[in-house]
């Protein structure tokens, strides 16, 4: 680059660069886990409630395991088969919320025994494969940089619709009277966040935990209406992730632990002294 | 008014409700019944949630429209809201911050716009619950079962706050017969999705209830 020493080259590429890719995974995880756990009701939900994570894992193996590429591709394509699979499953009988989580949970379980059953017999690759799950991040080409920009614009069409999320906290029928497309809304919500997550997981892997524990560290501090949690969930989510990765590049001098392992524990840590912090009788 | 088409619905083989054409005319109209005999089933016709053949039709501005959820307030039996809402917040889903301003007055919420939903009795709930439905602002207001969790004293209060709006049509399921006995004015009786009874209150104590309910049924 033009002008500038290797500490300036490796601070501005290297640090920088790093810094924003976590920065915006966080964001991701917690915008796409915030309307999924509205949806669902369910303040313990992340995209990998829809079978995208496990998909993209699977692609991967896949991938590494026929020696062909991209991976990312194949990543990404595993992931929207898991939604698929969940969205067909879900549908079978009739079309509520439910069934949609008990076909992820499903989903989920029949493709994660796919994924130990090839890592068992994938000898050689069998670290590879875990530190996939674990989620990994790192410096990006400029299509995975276009990939992430396009998950980030995913996550501001879920905020825009932060008025309709906070009337779908209401039951079916009540944001009926005021004038929600149920369906139409939740379709299009689902869809929306299960493809910025599928994005996400298709190029630095699976990481756990993060998208359950922002939004709700966000409940501790805030109270309301969407456009104020996505905010301060997006906020919190980005430091843990950019946090993690700092921790995760220094933590043993010349290796670096995935990062996702050190957000999972970071996360926990975080979200446990919030939780405990604050009175929580309106968890009940 | 509310016209009624002939109603024939049903959930698989378990369930079913047919009832013959029928115009609501006078509120509030209170559809009494044992659990299980489609009150809710009827009430959730009535506001367009579920679709049946032939659409009950709704007086709406002096014309006569298809019923669609938007021309109702709708309480149901357990309103679901976000815990972590406050007062106000929940409240600003139905309507502006002078709609807003009107119901807290009506209902002296004042004190508790900034309390969060999670941490209200269900008293105090209940009377939330009521703001959010005045301040959707429509003529027609379905509720179910309103008064399941409420003490008698709750149940006084909510009786006289919805004594104040005579000008709301009410639908309301119950089966609270000492609040149909102080705010009804027509009732609709249901018995294993058959509709048993319809007239005015008076009648229907003297001589409905023993149709709607088990026979010797104590007031």
């Amino acid at each position: 680059m033009w002008n500038m020493t290797p500490d300036q080259i490796m601070v501005v590429h290297y640090r920088i660069e790093r810094f924003l890719v976590s920065s915006a995974v966080g964001i991701v995880l917690s915008c796409t886990a915030l309307t999924l756990q509205t949806i669902t009701r369910n303040y313990l939900v992340d995209s990998s409630l829809l079978g995208v994570n496990s998909g993209a894992v699977l692609g991967r193996i896949f991938s590494m395991f026929l020696h062909v590429g991209p991976s990312q591709l194949f990543s990404l394509m595993g992931s929207l088969l898991g939604l698929g699979a969940t969205f067909a499953l879900g549908s079978i009988g009739g079309s509520d919320i439910l069934r949609l989580v008990v076909a992820g949970v499903v989903v989920n379980s029949v493709l994660s025994s796919g994924i130990s059953l090839i890592s068992l017999y994938l000898y050689t690759s069998a670290s590879s494969v875990l530190s996939w799950t674990l989620g990994h991040i790192r410096i990006v080409t400029s299509e995975e940089w276009v990939a992430i920009l396009v998950a980030l614009i995913l996550c501001l069409l879920l905020v825009s619709r932060s008025k309709k999320l906070d009337l779908l906290t209401l039951s079916r029928e009540e944001a009926m009277t005021l004038g929600i497309n149920y369906r139409q809304e939740l379709t299009l919500l689902l869809t929306t966040s299960a493809l910025a997550g599928s994005l996400v997981s298709s190029i630095f892997g699976v990481f756990s935990f993060i998208g359950v524990a922002a939004p709700n560290m966000a409940r501790q501090f805030v109270s309301g209406g969407h456009l104020k949690m996505f905010f301060y969930s997006s906020l919190i989510g980005a430091e843990l992730m950019a946090f993690s990765d700092v921790f995760a590049r220094s933590i043993i001098p010349g290796l670096e632990v995935p990062t996702g392992l050190i957000v999972s524990f970071v996360g926990a840590v975080f979200y446990l002294y919030f939780f405990w912090r604050t009175p929580h009788d309106h968890l009940a | 008014m509310i016209i009624l088409p002939e109603i024939n619905f049903s959930y698989g083989s378990e369930f079913s409700l047919n009832l013959p054409h029928t115009v609501i005319d006078k509120f509030p109209t209170f559809l009494v019944g044992p659990n299980g005999s489609g009150k809710t089933t009827l009430l959730k016709i009535i506001g367009g949630f579920i679709k049946t053949a032939r659409s009950p039709k709704v007086m709406w501005k002096d014309h006569l429209l298809d019923t669609k959820p938007t021309f109702f307030a709708y309480l149901p039996a357990r309103p679901i809201f976000d815990v972590n809402f406050t007062v106000r917040d929940y409240l600003l889903l139905a309507g502006d911050a002078d709609h807003l301003q009107k119901a807290v007055e009506e209902l002296n919420l004042e004190n508790w716009l900034n309390k969060k939903m999670g941490s209200l009795s269900s008293g105090w709930l209940q009377r939330v619950f009521i703001a959010r439905i005045l301040m959707q602002d429509t003529p027609y207001i379905l509720m179910d079962e309103p008064t399941s969790f409420l003490d008698p004293e709750a149940r006084k209060e909510l009786i006289d706050i919805l004594s104040k709006f005579p000008e709301k049509r009410m639908i309301v399921s119950s089966h609270d017969l000492s609040f149909l006995s102080s705010l009804g004015k027509f009732v609709m009786g249901l018995r294993d999705g058959q509709l048993v009874y319809t007239g005015e209150p008076k009648e229907f104590f003297n001589s409905g209830i023993e149709d709607v309910f088990v026979k010797g049924y104590i007031i």
